[in-house]
């Protein structure tokens, strides 16, 4: 019921933006993974060179237990990014995902 | 004199000199809560129990309620302390995004008719004209959504002699708490593990 709540209000908050990465954030926030994993499709087809949305799907990929999937995304991630606190939060995820395996 | 080994990033400090071969027991110290969240020492003390259980070993708890590894038949006992450093239950990342305008083509298209009198026929003149609006990216303000953050350092020492034999410090960030605090705690057990292969 709070999900619901939580969900038709960031409805009415982001229902006329369009941007996908908008729709992501909301879903994310809402905990509505997978349904943010399809907004962030978009929004990497809309700016392929983002690292930070590479960064918000790797995060998505571990929070559904996809870790393949999270490893490329942060493998990405660290390709784009030039900032040194992205890249070094991106090799500690790497690492342990690759434990994992 | 105390020998740390220090080798490439994220490898623990371990006194080079000290036999782990030999060690009966580890005890695990209370957890301080962090200031940032009540209860998060309880929190991170249960999953260190739960990940030494997951990793194999023995885990027991001593009558004064403290937890404690069995490893094998050594004299000596290990104690093993943790320090939250950072216990983030969400914050706000922001991304910077761009929107993409795909901008569009207009044709217009104008139709003249021209009858002249006293003839069967008539012009009609027709102009078409075309004109294409370019696109154009906008860098649009932030987005925001909330992640998790846990930043821990463990420390082991002997409890005869008080000599730190090993140390490192850890962090991980999630979309939830509770996987993120699971998964930076692992990344120590997974270490602390091979000193006793």
């Amino acid at each position: 019921m709070k999900k619901l709540l939580c969900l038709l209000f960031t409805i009415f908050l982001y229902g006329d933006q369009s941007d996908p990465l908008i729709q992501a954030s909301a879903a994310i926030n809402s905990g509505l993974y997978e349904n943010a994993l399809k907004h962030v499709a978009e929004a990497q087809k809309l700016d392929p060179s983002n690292p930070d949305v590479y960064r918000m799907k790797a995060l998505l990929h571990e929070s559904l237990g996809e870790s393949k999937k999270a490893i490329r995304a942060w493998e990405k991630c660290i390709k784009y990014s030039k900032d040194k606190t992205i890249i070094s939060e991106a090799k500690i995820h790497l690492k342990n995902l690759k434990y994992e395996k | 004199m105390i020998y740390f080994a220090y080798s490439c990033y994220n490898n623990p400090a371990i006194k080079s000199n000290y036999n782990f071969s030999n060690v009966k027991s580890i005890e695990i110290n209370a957890i301080e809560d962090h200031p940032n969240l009540r209860g998060s020492g309880s929190m991170i003390s249960n999953i260190i129990s739960y990940s030494f259980l997951k990793f194999g070993f023995d885990v027991s708890q001593s009558k004064d309620e403290n937890q404690f590894i069995s490893l094998g038949n050594g004299n000596r006992i290990l104690v093993l302390s943790c320090i939250i450093t950072d216990f983030t239950d969400s914050e706000l990342l922001i991304v910077p995004y761009k929107y993409e305008n795909r901008g569009y083509t207009e044709t217009v298209l104008n139709q003249s008719t021209n009858s002249k009198k006293n003839k069967k026929n008539t012009d009609v003149l027709t102009t078409t004209s075309t004109k294409t609006h370019g696109g154009s990216i906008t860098e649009g303000n932030k987005i925001e959504y909330s992640r998790a953050k846990v930043g821990i350092i463990f420390t082991m020492k002997d409890k005869l002699t008080g000599d730190l034999v090993w140390s490192n410090s850890y962090w991980y960030s999630g979309l939830e708490l509770h996987k993120t605090v699971e998964s930076c705690i692992k990344q120590g057990i997974n270490q602390l593990e091979r000193l006793f292969d």
